[in-house]
């Protein structure tokens, strides 16, 4: 049996200003990864992400930070660099109007459900831009000391009108 | 994608390195480091092992991108290296854990290098601690088989407690 246990799939398919997976982390896995695929947006704009915390609270406190490296094939490579933020900042993949060109996430999330450690990500993405491929390497932290079980993303403008969620856990079998 | 656990080390005392084997096949292979935290200060270091020896010779090349949120982006290389620096300023504990995704490649083909993937993120520990990580990759241009990834710290430093665990691709 893989050790990589698919824990959730979530389904977007209308339109909604953000989109959540809840209840999802827990003491039963310390790492996680999750894919997003299949998106689609109202409007061109980067992907943003909150954590839920176990009350089933999203935490918009500004102790998030990103640091994000954006490879691009039609122009100089940027990097987006944020603290002390209300959300982990631009994780690249979907957020075009498009349906054709938005992308694919992959993130790994670190001991979120621990109240003892911060929770950290990291993500990879690719997107195509206007003007050609947008690639993203990014990782981020919430710098809070809370108990986070679930996740939300939200664009900058306009709404999520599909998007589709799938979350594992990294068993260790000790 | 699927993972088949190889190996799997909690340092819940300090040691000095950890070393997981187990790689003999041409698979794909994945390490995941969680939470792991040093006894002082210190840096991280990749050797692989070759029949469970750890190789310390001068034949590690590496090159990588180092995000943080205090400056601009650096970059990170070298050739005929004797190890594989990938972190910077692992702390002792509470906030400062490092956490990392490795995956390894062509490491139980004799014909071929063995080649090394990595991303990891930490808040390195500083006066400031700053959200770092590298993303780059890395390769010992020795054309034999390996069979595992050694991890020990640049200064002497032991390795007071993390989750170390390769993973088969299947």
């Amino acid at each position: 049996m893989s050790n990589l246990r698919l824990l959730n799939e979530t389904t977007i398919s209308s339109s909604v200003s953000s989109a959540s997976v809840t209840d999802v982390f827990s003491s039963d896995f310390d790492i996680y990864k999750i894919s997003i695929s299949d998106s689609d947006s109202s409007a061109n704009s980067n992907v943003n992400l909150r954590f839920i915390n176990s009350s089933g609270s999203i935490v918009t406190s500004s102790e998030y930070d990103t640091a994000g490296l954006i490879a691009l094939s039609y122009a100089s490579f940027s990097e987006n660099r944020t603290t002390n933020q209300t959300h982990i900042d631009n994780i690249g993949g979907g957020g075009r109007s498009t349906e054709a060109e938005n992308g694919a996430n992959v993130l790994y999330i670190f001991n979120p459900f621990s109240s003892s450690s911060y929770t950290f990500l990291l993500s990879q993405a690719s997107v195509q831009a206007s003007s050609g491929l947008a690639s993203t390497k990014a990782i981020g932290v919430l710098t809070e000391l809370s108990s986070i079980a679930g996740f939300t993303i939200f664009l900058d403008s306009g709404t999520i009108d599909k998007m589709k969620f799938r979350t594992y856990g990294l068993r260790v079998d000790t | 994608m699927g993972l088949l656990q190889v190996a799997t080390n909690t340092v819940t005392s300090a040691v000095a390195s950890v070393t997981l084997t187990g790689i003999d096949s041409d698979d794909v292979y994945m390490v995941a480091i969680n939470n792991a935290f040093a006894s002082a200060d210190d840096d991280y270091e990749i050797r692989i092992t070759k029949g469970g020896i750890v190789q310390s010779d001068a034949n590690y090349d590496r090159a990588s991108k180092d995000l943080k949120t205090d400056a601009v982006f650096g970059n990170t290389a070298g050739t005929n290296l004797t190890e594989i620096d990938f972190s910077a300023g692992i702390g002792t504990s509470g906030t400062n854990s490092h956490n990392e995704i490795i995956y390894l490649f062509n490491f139980a083909n004799a014909s071929e290098y063995s080649f090394i993937t990595m991303e990891n993120v930490t808040m390195r520990d500083d006066a400031n601690d700053i959200l770092f990580g590298f993303q780059g990759g890395a390769v010992h241009t020795v054309a034999s088989a390996s069979d595992g990834i050694h991890f020990f710290l640049t200064g002497g430093n032991n390795i007071s407690s993390g989750t170390f665990t390769l993973y088969k691709v299947v």
